[in-house]
């Protein structure tokens, strides 16, 4: 059964692409944790996320 | 995990009851009980006090929840509760205290809800002490996920909630929320989302153009999104619709099974009466063969009981050796006897001999007529025996017939109980039913196709919306950020929806193996059992040996193995050990499906270590447990409970069985 270090491993197998399998493992760890309370709160961190990856992404 | 004990107050009949299963026994649990002894008001106590919920509804009556002895013997404005406490033992030495309370004041004849408490005292390994737990019900569904809960605290009778295609979703969001994929699903959403608006917000950044396309992409994800919603509730609807279909062919199915049984039973009926006349026939025969044959018979025996009494006699020498007439008639002839006295004609010694003579003449002349007889007799005596035997074998057959008819009927009572209700009219209303079921799920599945259609030229139309912004030429920098942004989000959106697919059949192939091993190993009739599997709407399918889908065609004894191995499965795919507790477990069976069950039962929850053994709590009918299922379960050496109701205040009593 899938627990949260086998769906790391899912992505790390299935996503080619560096940076945004650098990035949706991040987002999986932060919607795991309970570090960010609070809907816009959450947001703001995961807008801060994408465009922290998006800066060096190239679209393969 | 496991349950160390259950305390109950004033719920319903359990006025003060425990149920320790403290110890090694406690792994194995039967608890048996006549109906309405409060077998099911165990079940509902342990899903009250973890969910608070009582048959799978939260909308029961609280009230009905209170004892009514307590109610009674409550004072006016006094305060009463009903709780039920839970002890459970963790991995690794942990333990928790779950306990649920209402509390009432007795207002008349009739007490209103005051109070209610949930609270969760947990232990996470052995002597670092009990701490409250701040959000029980998150504790609870986080380690007794209530999702599961239906797949384990559940009643045997109502096993085909495992099955319905309505139900496929609900399993397989609980499998993916067990899993953590639901977590990728929810990450999808969010994705979506920001996508979206990072995409408008690069958009507002190009002029009224873009203020335009802007608008328009918000137009378009809003009809996606309310259309999908749409979509989601017809594909509800449209599985609620099979599994009616489903239900109503089986109702169908059942009453045409009858009706065949019921022209069965009259072509017996019919064989029945043939029998009897052959029978009816075969006696008078019998009769008229014993008047005519009787007398025959009754003067052979006596002919033959003469000639036996006078060689009897003869052999005794009660009488004279036989008697020769010639050598009389020669001794006249000379006038002298043997001993010499006078023969001669006139004499008295001659008259007297000739007297003799003339006698033994009659005697002779009867003898010989009857002799003539003999033969005659003999053959009627050997046609009376034949005819005997034929009519005994009738007499057989028609025994056979007899009990094989006694049997028939028996049945029939059976099937004319089944049958009552079912008149023609209400079979024709059923197949309505079905005919107006398959005709709205026909209309439901176009729906569904118009439906996946539109939403599909949506996407569409948000796809060519998100190009035509994209090609806008003067976005600000800020615009053209966000661009990129939305870009990357649309990419990490694709990728994570193919992990998520990924991930998805990974675990229903996982859940599927493990349920097709477990089945199999269940049958005791393993050989017509090809796989059985999962679609991707978690919907299972049972194939046999030719290829066909036969879930629907399991025997009662095959469906709850399914039920049961569908259970395990989940535990053990989930890596969980859920305490199973089932009411009537192996109530819809018969004796020797009963007894392989309890079997499957006793010996799949086994385990290895401590931490993988099933609990398993069975609340049985003592038609259940019977002398056959109680000495195949002792080799998990149960521990037994015996549940009695005290039926003038309706308080049950729980007492421990030795041995």
């Amino acid at each position: 059964m899938s627990n949260p270090r086998m769906i790391m491993r899912g992505i790390e197998d299935s996503v080619p692409d560096p940076e945004i399998r650098s990035f949706l493992k991040e987002l999986f760890l932060e919607e795991i944790s309970n570090d960010v309370e609070g809907k816009a709160a959450y947001k703001a961190r995961f807008l801060s996320l994408v465009a922290n990856h998006s800066k060096g992404w190239n679209p393969q | 995990m496991r349950i160390d004990q259950v305390q109950y107050s004033n719920f319903r009949q359990h006025r003060d009851v425990t149920l320790d299963l403290h110890g090694d026994s406690g792994y194995f649990v039967v608890i048996k009980g006549n109906n309405g002894a409060g077998k099911t008001t165990f079940l509902n106590g342990i899903t009250w006090c973890l969910y608070e919920l009582i048959d799978e509804q939260s909308d029961f009556e609280r009230e009905s929840l209170l004892s009514q002895s307590a109610i009674l013997s409550a004072e006016e404005g006094q305060e009463v509760s009903v709780t039920v406490a839970i002890d459970l033992s963790l991995r690794h030495g942990g333990a928790a205290k779950i306990s649920r309370q209402y509390s009432f004041v007795k207002s008349g004849e009739e007490v209103k809800i005051v109070n209610k408490s949930f609270e969760v005292m947990a232990m996470a390994q052995q002597g670092v002490g009990f701490q409250r737990v701040s959000e029980p019900s998150e504790w609870v569904d986080e380690n007794l996920p209530r999702r599961f809960s239906p797949y384990f605290l559940f009643d045997g009778e109502r096993l085909d909630r495992f099955f319905r295609s309505s139900d496929a979703r609900f399993i397989r969001d609980s499998v993916l929320q067990i899993a953590n994929i639901d977590v990728l699903e929810r990450m999808n959403v969010r994705l979506q989302s920001v996508s979206g608006d990072l995409l408008r917000s690069a958009a507002k950044g190009a002029g009224a153009k873009g203020e335009e396309l802007a608008q328009e992409n918000k137009t378009i994800s809003d009809a996606i999104e309310l259309e999908s919603s749409n979509l989601e509730t017809k594909l509800n609807e449209v599985q609620r619709l099979t599994d009616s279909i489903q239900h109503l062919s089986n109702k169908i199915g059942n009453v045409a099974e009858i009706a065949a049984d019921f022209e069965r039973r009259k072509d017996l009926a019919q064989s029945l009466v043939t029998a009897q006349n052959r029978l009816d026939v075969a006696e008078a025969e019998l009769t008229q063969w014993a008047v005519r044959a009787a007398p025959g018979a009754m003067a052979l025996r006596a002919y033959q009981t003469l000639g036996e009494t006078i060689d009897k006699a003869r052999h005794d020498r009660v009488l004279p050796p036989p008697f020769s007439p010639e050598a009389v008639a020669e001794l006249l002839e000379k006038g002298v006897c043997l001993c010499n006295r006078d023969l001669t004609e006139g004499s008295d010694a001659c008259r007297h001999v000739r007297e003799i003579l003339s006698k033994f003449q009659e005697v002779s002349n009867a003898g010989s007529i009857l002799s003539g007889f003999e033969p005659h007799l003999i053959s009627v005596h050997s046609e009376i025996g034949q005819s005997r035997q034929i009519a005994d074998a009738i007499l057989d057959r028609i025994k056979i017939s007899k009990t094989e008819i006694g049997s028939l009927k028996k049945k029939l009572d059976g099937l004319e109980a089944r049958l009552a209700g079912h008149s023609d009219e209400e079979i024709a209303a059923l197949h309505q039913s079905l005919r107006n079921a398959e005709e709205a799920k026909d209309i439901g599945q176009r729906a569904i196709g118009h439906l996946e259609a539109k939403v599909e030229s949506l996407q569409n139309e948000l796809a060519k919306n998100a190009r035509e912004i994209a090609a806008q030429s003067d976005l600000s920098e800020k615009s053209a950020k966000a661009l990129k942004d939305a870009r990357f989000s649309e990419a990490a959106l694709k990728a994570s929806q193919e992990v998520y697919q990924i991930l998805c059949d990974g675990v229903r192939t996982e859940v599927a193996a493990t349920l097709d091993s477990q089945f199999k190993d269940m049958l005791w009739k393993k050989n017509f059992i090809d796989k059985v599997t999962i679609d991707a709407e978690f919907k299972v399918s049972v194939i046999q040996n030719q290829g066909f889908e036969i879930l629907e065609k399991l025997s009662a004894g095959e469906r709850t193995c399914l039920a049961f191995a569908f259970s395990l499965s989940l535990s053990n795919v989930a890596g969980l050990t859920f305490p199973m507790v089932v009411d009537s477990p192996l109530g819809r069976l018969g004796p020797e499906v009963q007894e392989n069950l309890a079997g499957v039962l006793a010996m799949k929850t086994k385990g290895g270590s401590e931490d993988e053994i099933q609990q398993v709590i069975l609340l049985m009918t003592d038609t259940e447990y019977t002398q056959g299922v109680s000495e195949i379960l002792a080799i998990r050496s149960p521990r037994v409970f015996r549940i009695d109701v005290d039926v003038a205040n309706s308080e049950t009593s729980l007492t421990k069985e030795l041995g």
